[in-house]
């Protein structure tokens, strides 16, 4: 049984929920058979994908919607096997070259270089080329993408490459200028309430408008994360009515309750628990820069305006060194500067 | 000079897989190129701005007599079309095979790669061309070899490099192109000649872009060519792109609007949004706006940008003007190093917001 999330996802531009400007643009591009390079920006669960896909089937046909997952085995200068894996379909190639680490740009040299000089399996008369998607491009090496700006030129005429990732400013200039930038931005709270309601009717449920806009608001204007939250609210309690709390992720809660804590009581005692829960956090996989800035989010709660620029201050500090090293130490000694901070207002404020 | 097919500025390189430049593929209808490609200059005189480097480039052609060169600028200045312009007017397509060796960072090139093929290739004799050639084009007795995106080879490469360039400078020059020349060894950067190639003033690039909509039958609007050049900021490559991008969209005819749609900037209304907020000093308006904008899809560092473009220009004082500007710096390296964008943004906002305060 497939997810909501993948079951119910938009193969047509025209059947896309929102960003109409957008998918006009795709669409009249798609018509012209002069299609650019692409570069796909913007955060995680906008919809860049579903986009892709979407351009891709109006272009090529169904053809696109059957893939398979192929595997390619290729060995680096330094006789090391790699292995990665791409989404074929006979008109596009979908790969991730940032699985590789340290070797992305061995696959930008061998693989893709590879891929982009062959002329396409099929002949289509409208559409002369083949597309490649690259996926996380902000997360190559320079190297690697310095790899891909020549192979952007040179195979034009029988190759169109298009690049996603999240963050427009981890991209060199060279390949930007090469491309045009898409911005998928996220969806308004709105618009991700209108299709939970939607997706709720496909699935025969109905899905309170409360609850929508609640699951909008939790989920940090996700639209993937809205409807697994949709799901599993479902999942758990199969007629959705109004008293159906938004369920929101442990992890979140538990930061919840590691903020209340830290605000309750400044002391060394509080701060040896605070480390518990903070390893706690670590152990579940909790990437540290997410509990930093959830953590900040919850304490800026309780402070007020001059005391809120001296805590993001420090986060930032303590999040910028954390990269690298040892997280465990910079999130403690950012809830102890914390500690120190508000106990030094709350002495100010009541003398 | 006799017109090139489109794939033929390839010089073929020697590898064990031959480029696809080799066998004959009918050049693409134009209209599936890039205008990028489609209007590369074709000599060495039609490259915009770069006067000096072309004057003299020309005179090289003329005297046969060519120094080691080093390209470097920022993208999309035309050193990579300068190159393919000289190598087209000093050999006739005959003699490309055995006479150019393009390479750029899409090919490997360790140490191994510089020992062997660079050493093999700058080790032959040079090949002589048919009286045909000679009477079209100057063919000097010398091969080139380019080596495109230099800044990104290895130290170890580099210096590798050094005798070689040197050994073999009877018979081979060599053509380095780079955006950062500080990449580029001491050693190696003394034994060329180096050719700054500066940002596109905006004729340069207006005068471009009307050309080509000249022959693309475009309707461009009053103000559409300013527009864009203000938003490539002296990049042809981008400037070239975002006209194609306009008109992908709405056919021939170019506004001002399509032209940021396309654009990669941040709309000023939204800008204007958390200037509001951080001169009002409401912490929770500016946490908001700075939420919107990331989920907007903007980056932090273009929302820096934008920041510290608009605080310039309003009425702080000079003192909280200079903090500010410190704390952008700051908060650029950590944007870099991949710190939190949120984090980071909303640091720089409460700085900026202490220092209208401070004004006030």
């Amino acid at each position: 049984m497939a997810l909501w999330v993948d079951k119910h996802r938009p193969k047509a531009l025209q059947a896309l929920d929102y960003h109409s400007e957008i998918s006009e643009r795709l669409e009249s591009m798609s018509n012209t058979s002069s299609l650019p390079h692409l570069f796909f920006f913007g955060p995680s669960g906008a919809g860049k994908k579903t986009r892709i896909q979407a351009l891709l089937k109006q272009l090529f046909g169904p053809t696109v919607l059957k893939t398979r997952l192929d595997s390619r085995t290729f060995e680096t200068p330094t006789k090391r096997k790699i292995e990665i894996n791409m989404i074929t379909s006979s008109v596009h190639i979908e790969l991730n070259p940032s699985d590789a680490g340290n070797y992305d740009r061995y696959i930008v040299q061998n693989v893709i270089k590879e891929i982009a000089q062959n002329h396409p399996l099929i002949q289509n008369k409208n559409v002369p080329f083949k597309v490649l998607v690259i996926n996380e491009v902000d997360k190559l090496s320079k190297q690697a993408q310095a790899g891909l700006r020549r192979t952007m030129e040179k195979y034009t005429s029988v190759c169109r490459i298009i690049l996603v990732g999240c963050n427009q400013s981890k991209v060199i200039d060279p390949l930007k200028s090469r491309c045009l930038g898409i911005r998928v931005s996220a969806p308004t709270v709105d618009e991700i309430a209108s299709v939970l309601i939607s997706t709720g009717q496909k699935e025969n449920v109905s899905v309170p408008p409360t609850l929508a806009s609640q699951i909008a608001t939790l989920s940090g204007r996700n639209l993937r994360r809205a409807l697994l939250m949709l799901e599993s609210a479902h999942t758990q309690n199969p007629a959705l009515d109004s008293t159906v709390k938004a369920p929101r992720c442990d992890w979140e809660e538990y930061i919840v309750k590691l903020a209340g804590e830290i605000t309750g009581e400044q002391s060394p005692q509080k701060l040896l628990q605070a480390r518990e829960m903070l390893y706690e956090l670590l152990i579940n996989c909790i990437p540290s820069s997410v509990i930093m800035k959830s953590l900040t989010i919850e304490l800026l709660k309780n402070c007020d305006d001059s005391l809120k620029v001296e805590v993001v201050k420090w986060a930032t500090f303590y999040e910028g060194r954390m990269n690298g090293g040892k997280e465990i130490f910079h999130l403690e000694a950012f809830v102890a500067k914390f500690m120190a901070l508000y106990k030094e207002y709350l002495t100010n404020l009541f003398g | 000079m006799p017109p090139h097919p489109a794939n033929s500025d390839d010089p073929i390189v020697l590898t064990d897989d031959m480029d696809l430049d080799t066998t004959p593929t009918p050049p693409p209808p134009s209209s599936t190129q890039p205008w990028v490609e489609k209007y590369r200059p074709k000599s060495v005189e039609a490259v915009k701005h770069q006067t000096q480097t072309s004057n003299s480039l020309s005179a090289a052609i003329k005297s046969n007599e060519l120094p080691h060169l080093l390209f470097y600028g920022p993208p999309g200045t035309g050193k990579t079309s300068m190159a393919l312009a000289l190598t087209h007017q000093l050999y006739p397509p005959t003699l490309y095979k055995s006479r150019v060796l393009e390479m750029n960072a899409s090919d490997e090139r360790g140490l191994s790669t510089v020992r062997n093929k660079i050493k093999t290739f700058a080790n032959l004799t040079v090949t002589t061309p048919s009286p045909t050639d000679l009477s079209t084009h100057p063919c000097p007795p010398f091969k080139l070899i380019i080596l495109d995106e230099s800044d990104t080879l290895t130290t170890d490469a580099q210096s590798a490099l050094r005798r070689i360039i040197e050994s073999h400078s009877k018979v081979t020059r060599f053509l380095l192109i780079c955006n950062y020349v500080s990449r580029i060894i001491m050693p190696l950067a003394s034994r060329c000649s180096k050719f700054r190639f500066t940002p596109l003033p905006s004729e340069a690039v207006v005068s471009k872009l009307s050309e080509i909509s000249l022959s693309e039958n475009l309707n461009v609007q009053e103000g559409v060519y300013e527009l864009i050049n203000r938003l490539s900021e002296g990049d042809m490559r981008s400037a070239v792109t975002t006209l194609q991008s306009s008109s992908n969209i709405n056919g021939k005819v170019i506004t001002k609007d399509i032209v940021l749609m396309t654009s990669g900037d941040i709309p000023a209304k939204d800008m204007e949004g958390l200037m509001k907020e951080l001169k009002g000093g409401r912490y929770e308006g500016m946490q908001r706006e700075v939420g919107d904008l990331i989920a907007g899809g903007w980056s932090g560092s273009l929302i820096l940008k934008g920041l510290s473009d608009l605080v310039v220009e309003s009425g702080m004082g000079d003192l909280g003007k200079a903090e500010v500007c410190l704390k952008v710096g700051e908060a650029e390296r950590r944007l870099i190093e991949g710190g939190e964008e949120w984090l980071v943004i909303m640091d720089v906002g409460g700085c900026v917001m202490k220092g209208f305060r401070e004004t006030n």
